[in-house]
C-alpha cells in the first residue's frame, strides 16, 4: 500500500467516509463536516506515527492540513528533504 | 397555567368542535393538570389546561373581561403582575380576580400590542377580540413557554405543544428534511422552525395576528446584547449585578404554592439556591441529578453547596439503564431530535420534584448566555485576535479554553495551534464565533438523504436582522447562543419540556431583562473575558462555597451513544436492523449503517463527540418517526399520570348548526 492510499484508508476508516464521490482528495474536510478537532489531533498523530515525522511548528504555518491532498504532498515533501539529505537510513516508510 | 390549544376551522362540523378541542387538551394534559377548559365561538375555538400556581381559585380559564368581548388562554407566569395590576387599576381597569392572567388580558386591552415588551414573565397566550374577529398569538422574550402553530386544508391549528395536533381530524405529520439538516448542523430548530413540515413556532419575543386569511407576524421586542458601559468601579458593577439579580429572585418567588430550586452545583444555580434562602421564608427545597459515572457526577458540589446554604436537598441517582428506559417518554415530550441525551435525567428529575409536592422550581438557565459562561465565548475572543497575539499568548489562553476535553491538552497544543490558525479568518459571513461548532455539525448531516447547504436559512435570518452586523463577534456569538441553543434546546428540550412533562412549572432568574441588561453592561469592562463570570463571581464571593467560586465550570452532560450500546433497548432495532432503517425515507443508509457500525464496535473512549451526537441524533429522529409520523403508541413512553379536568366551557357560537361548518 502506497503513502497516498495509507493516508486514504486511514481517513476513510476513521472518519466514515469514502473518497472518489462528493469528497476527493482536495476536498476541505473541515467543511465537509469529515474531521473535527479530535479527529484533527487523530489525524496528525497518524501521520506523525505512521510516516515517523515530527510536524515542526514551522510546518504548521507553512502547510493548511485540510485535504487528503495536503497531508499527501507534505509527507511526500518531508520524504524527498530526507532522500535529499542523503539519510540512508531513517527515511519515510511506506514513500514509494 | 401552563398550556393552550385551539383551531380556526370552517369545515369542521360544529357539533365536533367540542370533542376536538378536549382531544387536543388532553394530549397535553400533563402541562396542566389541576384543571381545563375551552371557548367557543363562531370564529375561533380555544382552550387552555391549567397548572395553579398564582390566583389558585379564580384564575380558572378561558377567561374574559366584563363584557365578554376578549377572551385569553394564558400560558405561563407574568411576575410583575403586581406592579402591572397597580397600574392598570389607576388607569381604570376593572378586576375581578387575583389571578396574572387577568392583568395580562386587562393590559392588552388598554395598551394593545405595547402591553407585551411590559411583560417581566415566561408566556404564551391566545387572545381572542369577539368583536374584530382578530386571533392573537404572543410568546415571551427569550423562548421560555413554547407555542407552534400550522395549516390543515383552511383550517388554522395552534398549541403549546406540536403533539396536540394529532387531535385535529385528518392531521399527520411528516418530517421535513430542510429542517433536519439545520437541527443537525445547528443543534436546534430555527426560531421559526420545527423539524416538521409545515408546523412552525412563534419565534420568541413575536407577536402573530390571524384575521381571516390574513397573517400578520411582528417583532415586538428585538434581542438586545449590547448596553451602555456601566460607568462605575467594578465594586460597584459587582454590587448592580447582585441586586438585578436579587431582584429576580424575589420577582421569582412570588407564588401560591412553594418554591424550589434545581441546584445542580455549579455557580450560577448555587446563585440562584443563595438567593431564594435569603428571601424565603422557609426553608428552600433543592433538587439534584447525580450520575452513577464519576466523569459526570457533580454530588459533592451540590453536598458542599446545600450543606453551606442550609438547604433541604434531595437527588436522584440516574444511570445508563434509566436514561436507556426513560429516552422514549423524553423525546415523546421534547418533540424535537436531540444531540445529547443530558434531557432525559431532566425529564425524570421533574418527576421526582412532582412526586416530593412541589410545583415549581427556579433554575440557572441564561446565566452562560447573559454572563459569558461558555468556552465558546472565549474560543471567539481567542479565534478574533489570534493575528494580534504572539504565539506564547495564543498557547497560554488556548490551555485554558476547553479543561474537560483531553485532545485540548498539553500534548496536542501545536496540532490545536495549527487548527485555530484556520479558524481564524471568517468563512460562513456572521458565523465567525460558531464555525468550528457549525462544521462539526456538518457531519451529522450526513445522515441525510437529501442535504443541501444546511446554513442557508440561518444565514438569511441574520441578513435580515437589522442590528446583527453591527455586533462584535462574541456578542454575535451570544445572539446565537440566545435565539438558538437557549430557546431551542436548554429552555425547551433540556428544560421546559422535561418539567412540564410532570406538571412542574421552571423560572429562570438569569433571564429577567434588567439581568440580561445589567449583564451587557459589566461584560468585558473589567476583565479579558478569560476568566470565567468574572465579575459574577465578584458579585458572589463571600456568600457561596468557595469552591463554587473556583472550580472550573463544568458543562453539564450525561452519557450518550454508550447507554444505548450496553443496554440495548427494543428501539435500538430501528437502527440495528437495515429493514427498519429502510423505512426512514429521509436517512442516507449508507452512512447511517457505518456510523451505527462503528459505535456499536469500537469502545467507548474511541468514539469522538460528533459521532455520538449523531448517533443520538439519529436515534431521537427514529424514535420521532416512529411517535408522531407513523402514531405508534408503542414508542412514546410512559403516558402522562395526569388527568383532565373539564372546569370552564364555554359556547359562544350563533351560528351552530347540527351540521357543516359553522360559517
Amino acid at each position: 500500500m502506497d503513502r497516498t492510499q495509507k493516508i486514504q484508508q486511514f481517513i476513510e476508516e476513521r472518519f466514515l467516509v469514502e473518497f472518489g464521490g462528493e469528497v476527493t482528495a482536495e476536498t476541505d474536510l473541515f467543511k465537509a463536516g469529515v474531521i473535527d478537532s479530535f479527529g484533527y489531533i487523530q489525524l496528525m498523530s497518524f501521520i506523525e506515527d505512521e510516516f515517523e515525522l515530527r510536524i515542526s511548528d514551522d510546518d504548521l504555518l507553512a502547510n493548511v492540513f485540510v485535504s487528503l491532498a495536503d497531508l499527501d504532498a507534505f509527507v511526500a515533501s518531508v520524504a524527498e528533504k530526507r532522500a535529499r539529505a542523503g539519510a540512508g537510513q531513517g527515511g519515510v516508510p511506506c514513500a514509494d | 397555567m401552563c398550556g393552550l390549544a385551539g383551531f380556526i376551522a370552517p369545515a369542521l362540523p360544529a357539533d365536533d368542535a367540542p370533542g376536538v378541542i378536549t382531544s387536543m387538551l388532553g394530549h397535553i394534559r400533563h402541562r396542566g393538570p389541576d384543571e381545563a377548559g375551552y371557548y367557543l365561538d363562531d370564529g375561533v375555538t380555544m382552550g387552555a389546561v391549567r397548572l395553579s400556581i398564582v390566583g389558585l381559585a379564580t384564575g380558572a380559564q378561558p377567561m374574559a373581561d366584563p363584557d365578554e368581548r376578549y377572551w385569553i388562554c394564558f400560558n405561563g407566569e407574568l411576575y410583575n403582575h403586581i406592579e402591572l395590576r397597580e397600574e392598570l387599576r389607576r388607569l381604570g381597569r376593572p378586576f375581578r380576580t387575583d389571578s396574572d392572567t387577568e392583568v395580562v388580558l386587562q393590559a392588552w386591552i388598554q395598551w394593545g400590542e405595547a402591553c407585551l415588551p411590559r411583560f417581566n414573565g415566561a408566556f404564551a397566550l391566545a387572545i381572542r377580540d369577539a368583536l374584530s374577529g382578530d386571533l392573537v398569538l404572543a410568546r415571551d422574550r427569550y423562548g421560555k413557554r413554547p407555542l407552534f402553530y400550522t395549516d390543515h386544508g383552511d383550517a388554522f391549528l395552534f398549541a403549546s405543544e406540536m403533539k396536540a395536533f394529532r387531535a385535529f381530524p385528518g392531521f399527520g405529520f411528516a418530517l421535513d428534511p430542510r429542517e433536519l439538516a439545520s437541527v443537525y448542523a445547528l443543534w436546534t430548530p430555527l426560531p421559526d422552525r420545527t423539524p416538521f413540515r409545515g408546523v412552525r413556532q412563534l419565534p420568541v419575543g413575536g407577536v402573530l395576528t390571524v384575521r381571516g386569511d390574513r397573517r400578520s407576524l411582528r417583532t415586538y421586542e428585538e434581542l438586545r446584547v449590547d448596553a451602555p458601559a456601566f460607568t462605575g468601579t467594578e465594586a460597584e458593577a459587582a454590587a448592580h449585578v447582585r441586586e438585578a439579580l436579587r431582584a429576580s429572585v424575589e420577582l421569582r418567588l412570588r407564588s401560591d404554592v412553594e418554591v424550589g430550586v434545581y441546584l445542580s452545583g455549579g455557580l450560577d444555580s448555587s446563585i440562584v439556591t443563595k438567593l431564594a434562602t435569603d428571601l424565603s421564608p422557609h426553608q428552600v427545597r433543592t433538587f439534584s441529578v447525580q450520575f452513577e459515572e464519576a466523569s459526570f457526577d457533580e454530588s459533592d458540589s451540590q453536598r458542599v453547596v446545600a450543606g453551606h446554604l442550609g438547604t433541604r436537598h434531595s437527588a436522584i441517582s440516574v444511570t445508563g439503564a434509566d436514561i436507556a428506559e426513560g429516552f422514549e417518554s423524553a423525546v415523546y415530550h421534547a418533540e424535537v431530535p436531540a444531540f445529547r441525551t443530558a434531557f432525559v435525567p431532566m425529564y425524570l428529575l421533574s418527576r421526582h420534584v412532582r412526586d416530593a409536592g412541589i410545583k415549581t422550581v427556579l433554575s440557572g438557565e441564561g446565566a452562560d448566555e447573559a454572563f459569558l459562561g461558555y468556552s465558546l465565548f472565549r474560543e471567539t475572543l481567542l479565534r478574533a485576535s489570534w493575528h494580534d497575539l504572539d504565539e506564547d499568548e495564543r498557547q497560554r489562553r488556548l490551555a485554558g479554553l476547553y479543561p474537560e476535553l483531553e485532545h485540548f491538552g498539553p500534548a496536542h497544543r501545536k496540532h490545536l495551534t495549527g487548527l485555530f490558525r484556520q479558524f481564524s479568518t471568517e468563512s460562513l459571513p456572521g458565523l465567525f464565533s460558531h464555525e468550528l461548532r457549525y462544521q462539526n455539525g456538518r457531519f451529522a448531516v450526513r445522515l441525510l438523504k437529501d442535504r443541501d447547504e444546511p446554513f442557508a436559512d440561518l444565514l438569511a435570518m441574520l441578513r435580515a436582522d437589522p442590528g446583527y452586523a453591527a455586533l462584535s463577534p462574541v456578542q454575535k456569538a451570544q445572539w446565537l447562543e440566545y435565539k438558538t441553543l437557549l430557546a431551542g434546546y436548554l429552555l425547551s428540550t433540556q428544560g421546559e419540556r422535561m418539567s412540564l412533562a410532570h406538571s412542574v412549572e421552571n423560572r429562570c432568574p438569569f433571564l429577567d431583562p434588567a439581568v440580561v441588561r445589567a449583564a451587557a453592561s459589566v461584560n468585558l469592562r473589567f476583565d479579558d473575558g478569560f476568566e470565567e463570570k468574572a465579575i459574577l463571581k465578584k458579585a458572589f464571593r463571600g456568600e457561596l462555597p468557595e469552591s463554587s467560586l473556583t472550580r472550573p465550570k463544568q458543562p453539564y452532560r450525561a452519557p450518550g451513544a454508550a447507554v444505548f450500546k450496553k443496554q440495548r433497548p427494543d428501539y435500538l432495532d430501528l437502527l440495528l436492523s437495515d429493514a427498519e432503517l429502510a423505512k426512514f425515507d429521509w436517512v442516507d443508509p449508507v452512512f447511517a449503517r457505518k456510523l451505527v457500525n462503528k459505535i456499536m464496535t469500537t469502545p467507548d473512549e474511541q468514539i469522538s463527540t460528533k459521532e455520538d451526537q449523531a448517533f443520538v441524533y439519529l436515534l431521537s429522529t427514529a424514535v420521532l418517526h416512529q411517535q408522531f409520523v407513523l402514531d405508534r403508541e408503542r414508542y412514546m413512553g410512559t403516558p402522562s399520570e395526569a388527568g383532565l379536568t373539564l372546569r370552564t366551557t364555554v359556547d359562544h357560537r350563533r351560528a351552530r348548526l347540527s351540521a357543516g361548518g359553522t360559517r
